[in-house]
């Protein structure tokens, strides 16, 4: 599914990390182990195409990762950050212009879908009209979380999601990533990620 | 007929009007002494050497000399909005310049040929200085703009990145960002438009009516320069982003790093 091989970053000469090499297979559950300041989150940027490595390659789906496919590329992979940002509007407003985008306009906004989904997710439904802004940044998570289902995302790249989660919230998104059948790789400080069912890749 | 000319006590005069403010700035001991007779300085020789040249600007007319000073204007501003921003010269040259320049020429041709009735578009009387006013504006408008599409990419890259990850193409991505520029830089000139007569006579007006016009004369020049330069500025103010979005970005469609000089960013 993600072969990363021989891959090196380093910034103003300072090297985060060199000849770094690794195979994530389909639907596996897998953590990123390493100290602080070796790049776990520069390595997720790198998957998505926003940092260039110094060299190495990136093999997503059986697709080398250049500047000609990253869109497409991009739109097997579902990157969720802690502090998710929306643009200012209404969360239902904002679930739609997404769907609208081009490359997702052969999915259609189904309101049962999204109803059943908040419900999976321990949302209200008047969560809808509420403003992006206004959401707790537990809520927000969870919208970006349905709104890459909705996009059928096949890789879940989940960068300190739970960090600022209490423990009851951390647990449920834990579970909810580890019982799904897409791949999840995971960069995050948390214990509730350091179970027997996750791999880690450590360097 | 023309505005009765000031001497040298006329002048002289005028200056000791910067008398009063410097003794507050001293007295309030704000740090703007300096900056003040600086500034003032610098407007005097600049509109004394102006003053010269477009005396012979006007008695020679030459239609390459004319469009060869509206270059040097263009140039100029393009600088101060290179600056302002803290981005590389090398790369941002010619795409400010050119928005600036293809706005201008566009508005002051229409300008002088549909509006003011001219045969010759470039006659310097009025080439110059109602170029100097649609420039001068759609500079502030053009600074506000990109200064804002910086700003957000400098505190806001996140949203976009978010966007791009969420099957955005570039442009779809952009499009909040470029909405923003257009309003913040277009909002302050339609508030002067809307109050326009009520609080301020403006400067075009004001000269028109020393300079011998009747006051119906000046208004519909008012008017016009008014549409003018919100025109140009709006012209300028599009081309110039959709310029910028052009060389900011990587193949991976980020932002480029090192499109800001050092120090910036």
């Amino acid at each position: 599914m993600i072969k990363v091989a021989n891959i090196s970053l380093s910034f103003a000469d300072k090297k985060v990390f060199e000849n770094l090499s690794f195979h994530i297979s389909r639907g596996e559950k897998v953590l990123l182990d390493a100290p602080s300041g070796k790049g776990k989150t520069s390595l997720l940027k790198i998957m998505m195409g926003f940092i260039t490595p110094d060299s190495g390659e990136v093999h997503i789906s059986g697709q080398l990762l250049t500047a000609h496919n990253t869109k497409v590329l991009r739109s097997k992979i579902a990157y969720l950050p802690q502090d998710i940002a929306f643009p200012k509007m209404k969360v239902i407003e904002f679930i739609k212009l997404v769907l609208d985008y081009e490359s997702n306009k052969h999915i259609k906004y189904n309101e049962n879908q999204v109803w059943e989904m908040l419900e999976h997710l321990k949302l209200p439904l008047s969560i809808l009209k509420q403003d992006t802004l206004s959401i707790s940044g537990g809520e927000k998570q969870r919208i970006g979380i349905l709104i890459m289902q909705l996009l059928n995302r096949e890789i879940f790249l989940l960068d300190e999601l739970t960090s600022a989660l209490n423990s009851e919230l951390k647990e449920f998104i834990a579970n909810y990533f580890l019982q799904m059948k897409q791949t999840v790789i995971v960069v995050s400080h948390d214990e509730i990620w350091q179970q027997n069912s996750i791999r880690k890749v450590r360097w | 007929m023309g505005a009765k000319d000031l001497n040298l006590y006329s002048m002289l005069f005028a200056y000791l009007l910067l008398l009063i403010p410097l003794g507050i700035l001293i007295f309030m001991q704000v740090k703007l002494v300096k900056e003040t007779i600086v500034s003032v300085l610098r407007m005097s020789i600049q509109l004394g050497l102006v003053g010269i040249y477009l005396k012979y600007l006007f008695v020679w007319d030459n239609t390459c000399l004319n469009i060869a000073w509206l270059m040097v204007m263009i140039t100029v501003s393009t600088f101060s909005v290179i600056n302002s921003n803290g981005i590389r010269r090398r790369d941002f040259f010619l795409p400010v310049m050119g928005a600036l320049a293809i706005s201008l020429f566009f508005n002051i041709s229409y300008f002088n040929f549909f509006i003011v009735k001219i045969s010759d578009i470039f006659n310097a009387k009025y080439l110059i200085p109602i170029s100097g006013m649609l420039l001068g504006n759609s500079l502030k408008g053009n600074i506000i703009a990109t200064n804002t599409f910086f700003d957000y990419f400098k505190n806001r890259e996140k949203e976009y990145l978010f966007t791009l990850s969420l099957g955005a193409s570039r442009e779809e991505a952009l499009r909040p960002v470029v909405r923003e520029c257009m309003k913040r830089s277009l909002k302050p000139t339609l508030a002067s438009i809307a109050t326009i007569g009520l609080v301020s006579l403006p400067g075009m007006m004001t000269g028109q009516i020393l300079g011998g016009s009747v006051p119906t004369t000046a208004i519909k020049y008012q008017i016009a320069i008014m549409l003018a330069i919100f025109s140009t500025m709006a012209i300028s103010i599009f081309l110039v982003i959709l310029f910028l979005k052009n060389v900011s970005f990587n193949k991976y469609d980020v932002m480029k790093r090192n499109i800001f000089i050092k120090g910036e960013n």
